[in-house]
């Protein structure tokens, strides 16, 4: 495809530094770290819910945005929707889990395209607002126990060895690669992320385009939201956390540029998994967990550094290569 | 051609740069004068841009020497370069839209208040750009922003820009393609100008006639090899394009005129940002040609037909089809589309393949059930590359790669390939070699044959004259004359474009 | 265009909900107790919150709770110190405070000294003890005690256990922590494995105590310093299939945690009373207030609560 050129030189390249961050854990805590047992849970357990946030950020990100008010968007959609989870009412709160996050979603479009708020600014208040409406809504009181056939979303075994999350996740993500890659609503997202203007001049829908973008993002985030009941067993307004900051961190560190139009839904999956192993791998060793942010935003200047370098490198490599293949201007 | 060795202060031999899958300098070397103008002539990515950018510090050489001022210099970036006395005015516009002209001027050397070091003094720059600029004969105000000027305001401030600080040697790639005749005399003088002080200059242009103009001696590249140096006064025209493209072009104009059909295309008092109450029209297998001066408001009001800008009164009718309000998207399904003016803003997505630009105009057309598939967009790719000649080994190459001809063919095939049939064309030859616009004419002329519309927005006189059936002259935003093809003259169309109406 | 209709209509809608809300706060009683504490959202300060508006309807005053937006010790302490200014210039009668930093609080509290407002600390000590009339509160320090005492028997006096702290720099933490040490100190043969923050927080709690296991499979039992991260824990543990195998305390008596308790996911919790805290704070405002003697100190008695009490503890 395409992008094949550009990105394969970001991805070897993150993929290499997720490989570093292993090697140096597992060199470390060999009998801890390097277990089926640790990798599968950071992977298959704590890492789909970083993931599908992230999928969202990078998104928004690749169309030349943020999404900040994601991980506010999730608590508010899975606060209305527990009580009905907890009641065996599945179909409601379905409903309502998507249709809040969707909701969500279409303002924060409408707010960037049609009255032209910078996404910042814009995904930034309706953070607030979100927020605020799952205090207010939650009143101190935590939704706890659900149903063990609810929890099984996320913690059953579909196939076995694989919680469905994770499966949920792959599903996700494949359904994504495909959009952003083979479609043309990805190739128009890409032309969108690159160069609005001129997108516009050749007949995409820019505004439509970025509001479904932000649509996308809240139904992502209303699905992790009720994956995360499952796994927490509760519905708490704190449970949002860090998920900004690190689904941001992950697109980051993943290499998906914030000027636009640079990445893919893989290098997500890449930046994601490095977060999650920096934070298990801290764990593990008993380095306290306020080192973790210290070291999260680190890795997200070396990354950056790093591109500017190494890239180049590996982006000279491919293009040596590809120019024995091809002949000479006509 | 004799050179007067002590009066040289740029000496280049063998040069030699590659990108990857492109050889675009083939030991090449360009020698040049103080007080002299050299023309460099070549077609769409011959490798003019290249050199220059060699000289100016932007890239770097693979082999070859570079003497400048009496000395073998290695410039590794443009501030040495600027340092040395070099300046460039980019072929691509290169000012910061957000900042004024006085801070676009005399950026990277801001004017520093007396007794503080590191504080810019505003004061200074502005009344310094404003001398500059009267200097030279043009009038804006410095505090201006520059996304608010057009194009060619835009290109008299890179002029200015390069002569903000003491220059022994400027660069001009292609400084008069967005130019109309009186911008261009204007800089013709600021040339004899500066020869006058001894400044050499490197003029790039596809302005064939210019060249005698202005040039002193000229050297020709062809597929990023040196081809020959000759002097300007000796050579004769045919023979330097035949030298450049490697064979002879027999006529520049081609064109067959039919009779033309039914109306496409005709306003009813519409009036928009800049322009008001036009009523023009234009018939199926015509070119019309809207022409005017720079400022006259003739690419907003091609933006405001394709729904870009908004309409403020008046409609429009497209193939029958009555029109108050439309967009881009719909612009294209009914037909119509725009060549935009500004290719690199507007026109491509810089960091994607040739073909992905050649297909972003009709997506769903290409791809049925909205699923993307490499055959039949390298099948589109292969045949704009070959049918419109972009220099370029492939299809997969980054638009922003090709040189700045080479550019406008891919927005060309872009509308081709959309099928639409009202075409309007703001600038279509901008920047595109002798060669190519010869062939450009042949294909609006066939264009029109298979029952297009063509509505033509020019600067260049020659090329309203030489293809178009009627034009419309615009001045200040409104239509102040049309003339058909008997009547058509120089004269004519620029009485009417500056206002003294029909004096014969 | 667009842009400036929305911004009109935002404008004009400040203007109509202001004064209405305005004229609502004035409406109430003639004495005013304006209650800081450090937020509104988790269900220990909502239960506060309760206690010191039903003293407010009881003893005749109006009690106004204010909180601020962020918890974080920084912009919190702001937002607190802006709290403090408007109370001031509102002319309140008495302020009950909760500090969210002890010591960068000391300077705004001053301010209230001097325009002689009387003040009530309550739960978390100001840092400077010549600033308040009295304190409510309870001791964290023997909360924290209390709760490691019963963990520790619970585990026949020996084991290894993880200890999830609260967010760094936090009072209650520190305090809740230290209690633990105390009862360290008497039981010899428990060991701390691992001591890592969650930040209050449970899904964060969830996945620093999976990590930890992984390091760590022998650990008999987790003390947290409150009841979210206790829940994170269990689900952490249960994931691991070692609930009941592995046992958890929490701090705080939430009713999420009392169903744990019952479901046997949480070994013990301890009950702060936050509806006593406040309650007694406004009590002591009141009394400063009418003029009568008040104690420098009234502890608000703690109790450890699980499977045996979790239904009547409250009593
Ligand atoms: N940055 C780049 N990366 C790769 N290839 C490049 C780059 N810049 C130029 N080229 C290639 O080098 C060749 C020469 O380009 P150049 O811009 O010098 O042409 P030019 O003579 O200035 O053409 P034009 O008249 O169209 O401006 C072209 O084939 C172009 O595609
Ligand atoms: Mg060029």
């Amino acid at each position: 495809m395409s992008f094949k050129k550009q990105n394969s030189a970001s991805l070897i390249s993150h993929i290499l530094i997720l490989l570093a961050v292993i090697a140096v854990m597992a060199f470390l805590r060999p009998e801890s770290f390097w277990t089926v047992n640790n990798l599968s849970t950071v992977i298959l357990q704590q890492a789909p819910y970083t993931i599908l946030m992230a999928f969202g950020m990078s998104l928004a990100i690749l169309a030349k945005g943020i999404d900040i008010s994601m991980a506010s968007v999730m608590v508010l959609s899975c606060y209305l929707s527990a009580p009905f989870f907890k009641e065996g009412n599945w179909l409601l709160g379905v409903l309502i889990a998507f249709g809040v996050g969707i909701g969500f979603g279409i303002c924060n479009g409408l707010l960037i395209s049609k009255i032209r708020i910078e996404p910042f600014i814009a995904t930034f208040s309706v953070d607030f607002v979100a927020l605020g409406i799952a205090y207010v809504v939650c009143n101190g009181k935590y939704i706890y126990g659900f149903s063990n056939s609810f929890r099984w979303i996320t913690n059953g075994e579909l196939i076995p060895g694989i919680p469905n999350v994770a499966l949920i996740t792959i599903v996700v993500f494949l359904l994504l690669l495909f959009l952003t890659r083979y479609t043309i609503y990805g190739r128009e997202l890409y032309s969108v992320g690159y160069n609005a203007v001129a997108a516009q001049h050749s007949g995409i829908r820019v505004d439509r385009m970025i509001i479904s973008v932000y649509a996308i993002n809240g139904s992502l985030a209303a699905l992790t939201g009720i994956l995360f009941l499952g796994r927490l067993n509760a519905a708490d307004p704190s449970i949002r956390g860090t998920l900004t900051m690190d689904s941001i961190a992950s697109a980051l560190v993943g290499g998906i540029a914030f000027g636009g139009g640079k990445g893919s839904v893989v290098n997500t999956v890449i930046g994601a998994l490095i977060i999650m192993f920096i934070r298990n791998g801290m764990n593990i060793l008993g380095i306290s967990t306020n080192w973790q942010q210290s070291v999260v935003g680190l890795i997200i200047l070396l990354s950056t550094f790093y591109n500017l370098g190494i890239e180049n490198v590996i982006k000279k490599i491919i293009a040596l290569r590809s120019m024995d293949q091809k002949q000479p201007v006509q | 051609m004799t050179v007067d060795e002590s009066n040289v202060i740029l000496k280049m031999t063998g040069i030699t740069k590659r990108f990857p899958g492109t050889l675009a300098l083939d030991k090449v070397q360009l020698t040049c004068e103080r007080g002299k103008v050299h023309v460099l002539l070549g077609e769409n990515g011959a490798g003019k841009s290249t050199l220059m950018k060699i000289i100016s510090g932007e890239y770097q050489r693979d082999e070859g020497t570079v003497w400048f001022n009496g000395r073998e210099v290695n410039f590794t970036n443009v501030r040495q370069a600027m340092a040395a006395g070099i300046s460039m005015i980019h072929q691509e516009l290169s000012l910061l839209p957000e900042r004024t002209i006085a801070q676009n001027i005399y950026l990277g050397h801001e004017p520093e208040k007396e007794g503080f070091k590191g504080i810019v003094d505003q004061k200074k720059m502005v009344t310094d750009s404003k001398a500059l600029m009267d200097s030279l004969g043009l009038d804006m105000d410095p505090q201006t922003s520059v996304k608010k000027l057009s194009i060619a305001q835009q290109q008299m401030v890179e002029v200015v820009k390069a002569l903000s600080q003491e220059v022994r040697l400027v660069i001009m790639d292609e400084p008069t393609s967005s130019l109309t005749s009186r911008e261009i005399n204007k800089l013709f003088e600021i040339v004899e100008r500066l020869k006058q002080n001894g400044t050499a200059i490197i003029y790039i242009s596809h302005r064939m006639d210019e060249i005698k103009r202005i040039g002193d001696s000229i050297t020709v590249m062809r597929d990023g090899q040196y081809i020959d140096t000759v002097s300007a006064a000796e050579a004769d025209l045919d023979t330097l394009i035949t030298m450049m493209v490697g064979r002879k072009i027999q006529k520049m104009y081609e064109r067959n005129y039919r009779e033309p059909g039914k109306v496409i295309f005709e306003t009813d008092n519409l009036c928009g940002l800049r322009f008001r109450d036009v009523n023009i029209k234009v018939r199926e297998g015509e070119i019309v040609s809207l022409s005017g001066l720079i400022g006259a408001g003739r690419t907003e009001f091609a933006k405001a037909v394709f729904g870009i800008d908004p309409i403020d009164a008046g409609c429009f009718k497209l193939y029958g089809r009555q029109i108050n309000r439309i967009d881009p998207t719909n612009a294209i399904k009914y037909s119509m589309c725009l060549l935009p003016e500004d290719r690199k803003k507007e026109g491509l997505v810089l960091q994607t393949p040739i073909k992905e630009n050649l297909t972003a105009a009709c997506l769903k057309k290409t791809f049925k059930m909205g699923i993307l598939r490499n055959k039949p967009e390298n099948e589109i790719g292969e045949k704009y590359v070959r049918e419109l000649r972009v220099a370029t080994p492939n299809a997969d190459k980054i638009v922003g790669e090709l040189s700045g001809g080479n550019q406008q063919k891919v927005v060309i095939g872009k509308w081709l390939e959309t099928g639409c049939k009202f075409l309007i064309f703001d600038e279509p030859t901008r920047g595109i070699d002798v060669g190519a616009k010869c062939e450009i004419y042949i294909l609006l002329d066939s264009l029109v044959h298979q029952g297009y519309g063509i509505l033509l927005i020019t600067s260049e006189l020659n090329e309203v004259i030489g293809i178009s059936d009627r034009v419309y002259v615009m001045k200040d935003g409104e239509i102040t004359g049309e003339l058909t093809r008997d009547e058509l003259s120089q004269d004519r169309i620029m009485r009417y474009a500056v206002g003294e109406g029909e004096v014969v | 265009m667009k842009r400036r209709i929305f911004m009109l209509l935002l404008l004009v809608l400040l203007v109509g909900v202001l004064p209405a809300w305005n004229k609502m706060e004035k409406a109430a009683g003639e004495q005013e107790i304006v209650v800081i504490i450090k937020n509104n959202t988790v269900p220990f300060w909502i239960s506060v919150a309760d206690g010191a508006r039903a003293a407010g309807e009881e003893f005749g005053y109006k009690v106004t709770i204010k909180t601020p937006v962020e918890t974080a010790e920084g912009s919190g302490n702001e937002q607190q110190a802006q709290l403090v200014d408007e109370a001031i210039a509102k002319g309140v009668d008495s302020v009950v405070m909760t500090p969210v930093d002890s010591k960068a609080i000391i300077p705004v509290v001053a301010r209230l000294k001097e325009a002689n407002i009387p003040i009530i600390n309550l739960n978390t000590r100001i840092a400077d003890d010549t600033l308040y009339e009295t304190f409510v509160g309870l001791e964290n320090i023997n909360q924290g005690y209390d709760t490691a005492k019963a963990l520790f028997d619970g585990m026949g006096g020996k084991g290894k256990i993880f200890i999830i702290e609260g967010s760094t720099g936090a009072q209650t933490s520190i305090d809740r922590v230290k209690g633990v040490e105390k009862a360290l100190t008497e039981y010899p043969e428990i060991e701390v494995i691992a001591q890592q923050s969650a930040n209050y927080n449970r899904a964060e709690a969830l996945n620093v105590v999976q990590n930890l296991l992984q390091a760590h499979p022998d650990v008999d039992a987790i003390f947290c310093c409150n009841d979210e991260m206790a829940l994170g824990a269990a689900e952490a543990v249960d994931a691991a299939g070692k609930t009941g195998q592995i046992k958890i305390s929490g701090q705080d008596a939430n009713d999420d945690a009392c169903e744990a308790i019952r479901e046997g996911k949480i070994f013990v919790t301890s009950y702060g009373n936050p509806y006593m805290q406040g309650y007694t704070a406004v009590q002591a405002a009141v009394d400063v207030l009418e003029g009568k003697e008040v104690e420098l100190f009234y502890e608000v008695k703690t109790k450890v609560v699980n499977i045996d009490n979790v239904d009547t503890f409250k009593d």
